[in-house]
């Protein structure tokens, strides 16, 4: 299984350029912006629970939604080839129970890259438009588990919908630009309102919940949708 | 290593694609499931491998009924279908990330298997430069690379030139000497003749005839 968990690791690894390349573009865009960015640097907490909308409201959704989107990349890439392309290759080397396990730890360091990338350059941000911000080891883990049951969802999508499942994702990402404060992108705003600790423990059952609908649904061969579309 | 296939009847889209199919395998022989397209054979296979759940009847290998434990088949390697891996990796590191999952082999079986399905020559190129042929032979690679007990083929020689198929056909003789159950669907006579000792012709998901 560790290696399984190499595995996972080597393709996000091959398939990284597409983040870096997003991160660029967005740099470039805080940087050319500067002059505008200044100007909302009042009540940065608010900005980035996305209470106002404000420039750089819109710089956080950006940023959430593409990295979010990187992600699901590599989780459809991933699924892709474990589900859809290369199944008896994979299936009949490793247990089922085996690769979910390998996902959750191998989706662990993953996004813990992707939550210091984005906590980095918030920091920065919050640097050039010179006001402090804390981010603690609760918020961490609370990015890391929001996107747990962003993969767990992705694959009961997949497992009901096939490929679809993909357009459908995006779709549910896209969503959050539409109700901005509700949004599940805006898992900064539901600091505001709900105490960090109930929010992990809301997390924690969710994906508890995810990852044992997940295993059932193999009982009821609904894992190997992928037969169903060829 | 047996396979008993018992009663399988499966449905798709109100489309019954196996019906009543019963099959007894055992090891040191080569089967050979044959009929048109679309007649059944490669969602029989899938059904072995454990990746199609029957409506009715039952899977065992070794022994294990695969549905009722929940679990694929042990020791078992298919090729069903198109081979499809990792595009930007070769075809080399594909078979090393695939044999790094259980660790049972290391680089030098992964380079054997390579040499014996006339493949190491193009070992350092990435699989989505790969041909057709040079596909299939992967996936070959892939079912024999572990040694596992059960290989199971889905039209393997397509896109193969004739003395890869040569080739391959004398391998697939000396893995069932060394008594390894194999099933070889296909709808090439040459394929039948030369490699099945027990033939089962397949038609709209019906066993008509052995």
């Amino acid at each position: 299984m560790l290696l399984l968990i190499k595995r996972n690791l080597l393709i996000f690894l091959s398939k990284i350029w597409y983040l870096i390349l997003a991160m660029l573009c967005i740099c470039i865009f805080f940087f050319t912006q500067y002059n505008s960015l200044k100007y909302f640097d009042n009540n940065f907490i608010y900005i980035i629970s996305g209470v106002d909308n404000t420039v750089g409201t819109f710089l956080l959704i950006s940023l959430t939604l593409v990295i979010n989107s990187i992600y699901l990349l590599y989780t459809y890439y991933l699924y892709s080839y474990d589900i859809f392309k290369c199944k008896e290759a994979i299936f009949l080397r490793i247990s089922y129970k085996k690769w979910i396990t390998a996902n959750i730890i191998s989706n662990c360091i993953i996004d813990f890259i992707i939550s210091l990338i984005t906590i980095t350059l918030l920091l920065i941000y919050s640097f050039v438009v010179n006001t402090n911000v804390e981010i603690g080891i609760i918020t961490l883990i609370i990015i890391y588990l929001s996107k747990l049951a962003m993969q767990f969802i992705y694959l009961l999508i997949i497992k009901f919908t096939g490929n679809y499942g993909s357009i459908l994702m995006f779709l549910i990402l896209l969503v959050g630009l539409l109700f901005k404060t509700k949004s599940i992108i805006y898992i900064y705003s539901l600091t505001s309102s709900l105490n960090n600790y109930i929010i992990l423990l809301i997390l924690l059952t969710i994906n508890v919940v995810l990852i044992l609908i997940n295993i059932y649904l193999k009982d009821n061969n609904l894992v190997m949708r992928g037969e169903m579309e060829k | 290593m047996k396979i008993e296939v018992k009663d399988v009847t499966k449905k798709l889209d109100k489309e019954l694609v196996l019906n009543d199919v019963s099959l007894s395998l055992d090891s040191g022989k080569i089967y050979g499931l044959v009929g048109r397209n679309g007649s059944g054979k490669s969602m029989l296979l899938k059904t072995i491998c454990g990746f199609v759940k029957p409506d009715k009847g039952y899977v065992k290998v070794g022994g294990e009924d695969i549905y009722k434990n929940n679990t694929f088949p042990k020791k078992t390697a298919a090729l069903i279908e198109r081979p499809n891996y990792l595009p930007d990796l070769t075809g080399y590191e594909n078979l090393k990330m695939l044999a790094s999952i259980n660790e049972v082999i290391g680089d030098k079986e992964i380079l054997n298997t390579l040499e014996k399905v006339n493949l190491l020559e193009e070992k350092d190129k990435k699989f989505k430069k790969y041909s057709l042929g040079m596909k299939q032979k992967l996936g070959i690679a892939q079912v024999l690379m572990e040694n596992p007990d059960i290989m199971i083929f889905d039209e393997p020689f397509n896109g193969l030139e004739e003395e890869s198929v040569k080739k391959i056909r004398k391998l697939l003789l000396d893995e069932k000497k060394k008594g390894k159950l194999i099933i070889i669907a296909t709808h090439i006579k040459e394929d039948i003749n030369e490699l099945c000792d027990i033939i089962y012709r397949v038609d709209n998901g019906k066993i008509i005839n052995k």
